[in-house]
């Protein structure tokens, strides 16, 4: 699809099999898939309230192999908020993270403490044996990097929706809310977290 | 199996959205309402599955009844795979390596029936293929054969095709002159090499473009120029160059029909070890420098081995299920499938006799499968049937299977797979799912190139506006005095008064070599030596203009005048700074080529100094001052014309020397095509018609 200038794109960045898929379907379409089933690259849009007006939040689910790298560049560069996904139970995809840290700092630039990006370490209902990043762990490596943090489950439905409204409000250049206009029009300015 | 139904059956509804991007617009109820709803299949959903494999299935279970394609694998496509490799196991062995799916892929090396010689030794063809890796080596031209050498690049826009970015260069080539043609578009780049006199008598770009795509219509090239050009440019073709490989390995027992028992395979064999010694080498990733194709190099988070190889210049990287980390817990084996289910193209290593199915796995990644089946492992006759099926829209790729498909074991049948597992990958480009992705990117990555040049060239000759500006009418002269004007406004401010006289004689003399160059293709160069070009050009047209910029003091040249100032023909970068103009000038050496521009130059010359003459200052009037410039420019252009005038008689005359000499040949020919009927009759006594 033809890009629109009041899109907001939002890219998902992880490596291969953490749930990135997972999470953006369980947001978009409240569904959850148990089997893996590796993704090139998806797009989903939603209409969303931006300013008072509509517009449009594009997500793109981009492909945990290292198979492009030119459209990962190019992913970033047009990208207005990022999601760094890793799995609680494997350390290698936070390190795996890391290139792709770098990219985004290096297109990026100096605007970068004005992007909104989420560092998300998913998988958080699995079993403690099966645990190998600790919360405080992520958080530590959010807190080097300067970007927010936070723990999810797809399977469960825990902190998705607050993933996404979280990474909305971070963005300060324009009032992005998960809240379309309609009848609840007074209610936006009032309280962007409230959905209903 | 109870697991999997439970697996299977918890699919609420197929996630999957619009044809390819699968991007859709969710309008209506807000996101929050869509998620308290009931979970159950989703009657839109359904009707926007993924077109993004050919694979048509009947619709099973639930689902609507609508026509809808879904991918690999997903829930109804599993239990069809294993339902066509059960029916295939019932029937009598041998059994087929690979179990095609009704649509969806292509099969290619069935064929596997072997004679034996009174040894009992199996009798295998010897080598008919060749391992030629099939590339597109497009992306390394313009390094190859343009960067550090004299070329030119233009850019244009195409209504309907899009930025163009054109680059060209002249080669001999058999004594004769060609151009070299880079053609980039956003659906791809094109590369040709023709004789000059192709392009016909005055080659513009243009031409050149639409020599290469007849559907382009560019009036409006413009040249880049900026000293970094050409590494922005060198870039932008390499981007789609690729030397590292990844490729799955999977090991199939006997029997084996889902992906779970694939994955699941926890025991290798002497066998499946034999085969692995011979795709190269077993490598421990904890020490591996070279390229790690996602595995874990640190910490052995991917196992403790790998198998890698470097084949012609490439690094490649197996992943081997079995060398990958195995999940007690986990039947999908996530750490195994997150790499080989992202991999393009993987081998299937059957230990015994047993169908393979390509849908068998689901990943939207996997596209072709090379499926070797060893027979006699571990034993001096070790040989291996193979079998290859990919994607409906993977184009063919080889080397050619040999028939019978079977290979002994060694380094030929080593050669032959690696060649075929590169070539398979770069076909699997052309599938539908990556071509899009690749045509998306490279629109954009030109986009911005070509954005970038014009913006890097403009700022580059001090923001003159003229060359941003496509599709201006042509003036008389041609491309070559828009340039000119806008390079004269770049350079107008630095010249000073007393450099005048010596700008005036240079504008003759210069004159003619920015002519002659303007008769050929090169109007500028890209290369880091465009800044002297531009000092070149500038200063000639300077001068030109600059007749009445400056107060003229003519007694000098009258004094030059005489001495027909004519440069060599040979242009020469170095000779044209203002200093060198003026060695020239003192030399006063006339060659004898260029008698006729010589003679008309002075003329013009002396005309200008004229002109000059009649205004020592600057104050009378600017009505007269107008028309003298006017004047001026029209000598010149007159003398560009008479310029283009001799190079194409000068092309005529080659032309015809070409033509003359083509004739002599036709005649020798003809003189032996003679004689040799002579000798024919005189072998033929019986004097009947030869067919000659």
């Amino acid at each position: 699809m033809p890009e629109q200038s009041n899109d907001y794109r939002v890219v998902v960045f992880g490596a291969g099999g953490v749930g990135k898929s997972s999470l953006v379907l369980r947001f978009v379409k409240g569904t959850f898939r148990e089997s893996y089933i590796p993704t090139i690259e998806d797009t989903y849009r939603q209409v969303i309230s931006c300013n008072k007006n509509i517009c449009t939040l594009q997500i793109t689910d981009t492909t945990g192999s290292h198979q492009f790298p030119a459209m990962q560049r190019l992913s970033i560069s047009k990208g207005h908020a990022f999601i760094l996904v890793y799995s609680v139970c494997s350390r290698q995809s936070l390190e795996e993270l890391r290139p792709i840290w770098e990219v985004i700092r290096e297109l990026k630039g100096p605007d970068l403490s004005q992007i909104p990006i989420m560092l998300v370490g998913n998988k958080c209902d699995e079993s403690a044996e099966l645990r190998e990043v600790s919360t405080s762990e992520g958080q530590g490596q959010a807190g080097e990097w300067g970007v927010s943090f936070m723990e999810t489950s797809a399977k469960t439905n825990h902190n998705v929706k607050q993933l996404f409204q979280e990474l909305l409000n971070l963005e300060k250049s324009r009032n992005v809310s998960l809240q379309v206009g309609g009848k609840a029009n007074s209610r936006v300015a009032k309280d962007k977290c409230d959905l209903m | 199996m109870g697991h999997l139904a439970d697996r299977y059956g918890a699919l609420e509804s197929s996630p999957w959205g619009q044809p390819w991007t699968r991007a859709r617009l969710i309008d209506g109820p807000p996101l929050a309402q869509r998620q308290h709803s009931v979970p159950g299949p989703d009657p839109r959903d359904e009707c926007r599955l993924s077109t993004n494999n050919n694979v048509k299935i009947s619709p099973m279970g639930g689902c609507t009844p609508s026509q809808h394609n879904t991918p690999p694998a997903s829930p109804q496509q599993a239990t069809q795979s294993r339902r066509l490799l059960q029916e295939t196991l019932s029937g009598p062995a041998p059994y087929p390596m690979i179990a095609v799916p009704e649509k969806g892929y292509w099969v290619d090396g069935t064929d596997h029936e072997v004679s034996f010689d009174h040894r009992g030794a199996p009798i295998l063809s010897h080598q008919t293929w060749r391992a030629k890796i099939e590339t597109d080596d497009t992306g390394k031209c313009y390094r190859r054969f343009y960067v550090g050498r004299e070329h030119t690049s233009l850019i244009g826009t195409d209504d309907q095709l899009g930025p163009v970015l054109l680059s060209i260069k002249t080669e001999n080539v058999a004594n004769q002159e060609h151009t070299r043609i880079l053609l980039r578009m956003r659906i791809g780049t094109m590369h040709e090499i023709v004789p000059s006199s192709c392009l016909g008598d005055s080659p513009n770009p243009a031409r050149m473009a639409k020599l290469l795509n007849e559907q382009l219509n560019i009036d409006n090239f413009v040249p880049v120029l900026h000293p970094k050009a050409s590494q922005l440019i060198a870039n932008y073709d390499e981007h789609v160059l690729v030397t590292n490989f990844k490729f799955g390995v999977l090991y199939q027992q006997y029997g084996q029909t889902t992906e779970e028992e694939l994955f699941c395979n926890n025991t290798t064999s002497a066998a499946f070890d034999e085969f692995l010694s011979l795709l190269g080498q077993r490598i421990q990733l904890k020490d591996h420098k070279g390229y790690r194709g996602g595995l874990d190099i640190q910490n052995g988070h991917t196992g403790d081995q790998a198998v890698y190889d470097v084949f012609k210049d490439r690094e490649i990287m197996f992943h081997v299920s079995t060398l990958l980390p195995y999940t007690e817990s986990d039947p999908q084996q996530l750490q195994r499938k997150r790499h080989i289910g992202n991999d393009i193209v993987a081998i299937v290593f059957q230990e015994e006799n047993t169908p393979f199915s390509p849908d068998m796995i689901a990943s939207h990644f996997l596209h072709a499968f090379v499926v070797v089946q060893v027979v006699e492992p571990n034993t001096p006759h070790t040989r291996y049937k193979v079998s290859v099926t990919a994607r409906d829209d993977v184009p063919f790729f080889g080397p050619t299977l040999p028939t019978p498909a079977v290979f002994r074991h060694g380094p030929e049948f080593k050669e032959f797979l690696l060649t075929k597992l590169i070539n398979a990958e770069n076909a699997c480009y052309k599938a539908e799912k990556f071509a899009k992705l690749e045509l998306r990117t490279r629109t954009s990555l030109l986009q911005t190139l070509t954005e970038d040049l014009r913006e890097k060239t403009n700022e580059f000759l001090g923001g003159g506006g003229a060359l941003a500006v496509p599709g201006t009418p042509k003036s008389d002269s041609g491309p070559g005095s828009r340039f000119i004007d806008t390079v004269k406004k770049a350079w107008s401010a630095r010249v000073k008064s007393s450099q005048s006289v010596d700008n005036n004689l240079a504008s003759a003399n210069g004159h003619e070599r920015l002519s002659k160059k303007s008769s050929q293709p090169t109007i500028s160069e890209s290369t880091p030596s465009s800044g002297r070009s531009l000092s070149k050009s500038s200063i000639i047209s300077n001068g030109k203009k600059s007749a009445n910029s400056s107060t003229a003091s003519s007694p000098d040249l009258t004094a030059h005048a005489h001495g027909h100032p004519a440069l060599s023909e040979a242009s020469d970068d170095s000779s044209l700074t203002s200093e060198d103009l003026e060695e020239h000038l003192a030399g006063g050496y006339i060659d004898s080529d260029t008698g006729l521009e010589s003679m008309s130059s002075a003329e013009t010359a002396a005309k200008a100094c004229s002109v000059c003459q009649d205004r020592p200052t600057s104050t009378t009037g600017p009505s007269t001052e107008m028309l003298a410039q006017e004047v001026a420019k029209l000598k010149c252009d007159k003398l560009d014309l008479l310029r283009q005038n001799v190079s194409c008689q000068r092309d005529i005359k080659r032309l015809r020397e070409k033509e003359l000499s083509l004739q002599g040949d036709l005649e020798a020919a003809k003189k032996e095509i003679l004689r040799l009927r002579e000798l024919l009759k005189d072998y033929s006594p019986n004097g009947d018609r030869s067919p000659v």
